[in-house]
């Protein structure tokens, strides 16, 4: 029976020699075969976050075949990781039409175009770099960094735009913030090229930077906890006026609170001497048709409102002490003692404007620090296996990130978390937490797949 | 030493949404079979 080539399934003559393909089996063998180790060592260069050299070992692999939809998957998912949309959408898109059945490829086609605003977002970052691109041309540096600042805030992973900023900032001689920015880049893509030359440029410049290693300073960024989330310059200043306006309210409250304090004081002092002086009344006169009861009770009336409302600027006191704790902690970089300080302080049954204007403006920034904070640590921890970890941040980030962009991602790796440490009902409850609360969610489909394998039921 | 200008040159524009149908389009998706396929017939014709 004749053989069929296993590339254009023709014939192969007695030779095995596919006269279609002008290759013999076992030649096409060994190229086959040399396309899985290409894409298994890219496998592993993507697991070590050396996603350069995964992207070039896993374009050798699909040049050696094509069809091969797993190294050709990979290869976009990590372009797209790196920020490069539209590179990781071709692959996924040739790889569908390779192969249109039980095709990964086509789940993440399909979550791209669900999710629209994400798309905005993506396209919005590539118009924004294209556009820094040009200010530089124009001369226009600090337009330029205002644009890719603002492209960091939506897409902290675009490679690119770290190396970009680093190359106009050392122009300007602001070697310091290059050397954050590179390391920042070194640590989502650990051999690219661009950043690695640069940063050993600047090793050059300053002396004792040059015992410090670029895996070296990653590992050092990663073990300090900076926040990753970007902040804006404009969201900066923002907090500086907030902080101002706060501290000078507080100021306010501890000048003007003692004086009441004192006045109701004096208020305690001489309801005390009048309900003596009411007493001695009694005493002195007996039988006298003056109604001392009511007086009496009149006065001893006002003497406890007066203890009461002396107790309520105690405790509004301590209320504004520990807003002033939290912004303390905030400023020493606190973060988490800071959030602690903010959780103590309920604002629910107080009419007091200004202490519940403050408590929303803390809340606002805080809470939003700390969730980013907390989130980054965790996802750290489920990268590295450390799920002990992983659960323990990301429990104190869902608590702050409710409404940001991420909190579905905070929620799904808690509940991978719980997964992974046997923790059954509590993954279930995450992952339908995901699905009920996020359906635009780009995890949506991995809660749903693991919320049925875990054995959940959906309605 | 960092030259500037050069290493700009080396910070090509990024691909928009808008273009990606037509960078799709365009992409060779030919392998190292199919090269030496077409180099082999190439030469055969060559050498008839």
């Amino acid at each position: 029976m004749a053989s069929i080539c296993k590339k254009c399934k023709g014939t192969l003559d007695s030779n095995n020699f596919c006269p279609n393909c002008n290759i013999t089996e076992k030649a096409y063998d060994k190229i086959i075969i040399a396309s899985k180790m290409f894409y298994n060592e890219g496998l592993q260069k993507a697991k070590a976050r050396d996603l350069s050299g995964a992207i070039e070992t896993l374009t050798t692999s699909i040049k050696y075949d094509k069809h091969n939809i797993e190294a050709r998957n990979l290869l976009g998912l990590v372009l797209f990781e790196i920020g490069e949309t539209v590179l990781a959408l071709k692959q996924w898109v040739v790889s569908q039409n390779l192969k249109s059945d039980n095709n990964i490829a086509s789940t993440y086609l399909k979550k791209i175009q669900e999710n629209q605003s994400n798309l905005d977002k993506l396209n919005t970052s590539i118009k924004k770099y294209n556009q820094a691109l040009s200010y530089i041309e124009q001369g226009s540096s600090d337009l330029a960094i205002i644009q890719l600042k603002k492209i960091l805030t939506i897409s902290p992973s675009f490679v690119k735009t770290y190396c970009l900023l680093a190359l106009i900032y050392i122009k300007d001689g602001e070697n310091l913030k290059a050397k954050k920015e590179l390391v920042k880049a070194l640590s989502i893509d650990r051999s690219n090229y661009i950043a690695q030359k640069y940063f050993e440029e600047l090793s050059e410049l300053v002396d004792e930077d040059a015992l410090i290693s670029p895996e070296e300073e990653v590992r050092r960024e990663r073990r300090r906890t900076k926040k990753q989330v970007a902040i804006n310059q404009s969201v900066q200043q923002f907090i500086a006026v907030v902080f101002g306006l706060a501290i000078g309210a507080a100021l306010i409250y501890f000048l003007i609170m003692p004086n009441k304090i004192d006045v109701k004081d004096g208020e305690i002092e001489a309801r005390d001497e009048q309900l003596q002086i009411a007493n001695e009344e009694i005493n002195t006169l007996n039988e006298s048709h003056i109604n001392n009861e009511t007086v009496i009770k009149e006065l001893d009336l006002d003497l406890k409102n007066a203890i009461t409302e002396n107790e309520q600027l105690s405790l509004k006191d301590i209320k504004v002490q520990k807003l002033m704790l939290t912004m303390t902690s905030y400023l020493e970089d606190n973060i988490y003692d800071a959030a602690n300080y903010l959780e103590t302080v309920d604002v629910s049954d107080s009419t007091d404007g200004v202490l519940i204007g403050l408590h929303k403006q803390l809340v606002d920034i805080v809470y939003v620090e700390a969730g980013a904070l907390a989130y980054n640590e965790g996802k750290y921890a489920y990268d590295n296996k450390n799920y002990e970890t992983a659960k323990e941040r990301l429990e104190v980030a869902i608590k702050y990130v409710a409404t940001e962009t991420y909190a579905d991602n905070a929620h799904y790796y808690l509940g991978r978390c719980y997964q992974f440490t046997n923790q059954v009902d509590d993954a279930l409850e995450r992952f339908k937490y995901v699905l009920d609360n996020y359906p635009d969610s780009n995890f949506g489909g991995y809660a749903k797949d693991f919320f049925l394998y875990l054995g959940g039921e959906l309605d | 030493m960092i030259n500037f200008e050069e290493e700009l040159k080396k910070f090509k524009p990024c691909l928009e949404i808008e273009d990606a149908e037509e960078a799709i389009y365009a992409y060779e998706t030919k392998d190292i079979v199919d090269i030496l396929g077409d180099m082999i017939k190439e030469i055969n014709n060559n050498n008839e």
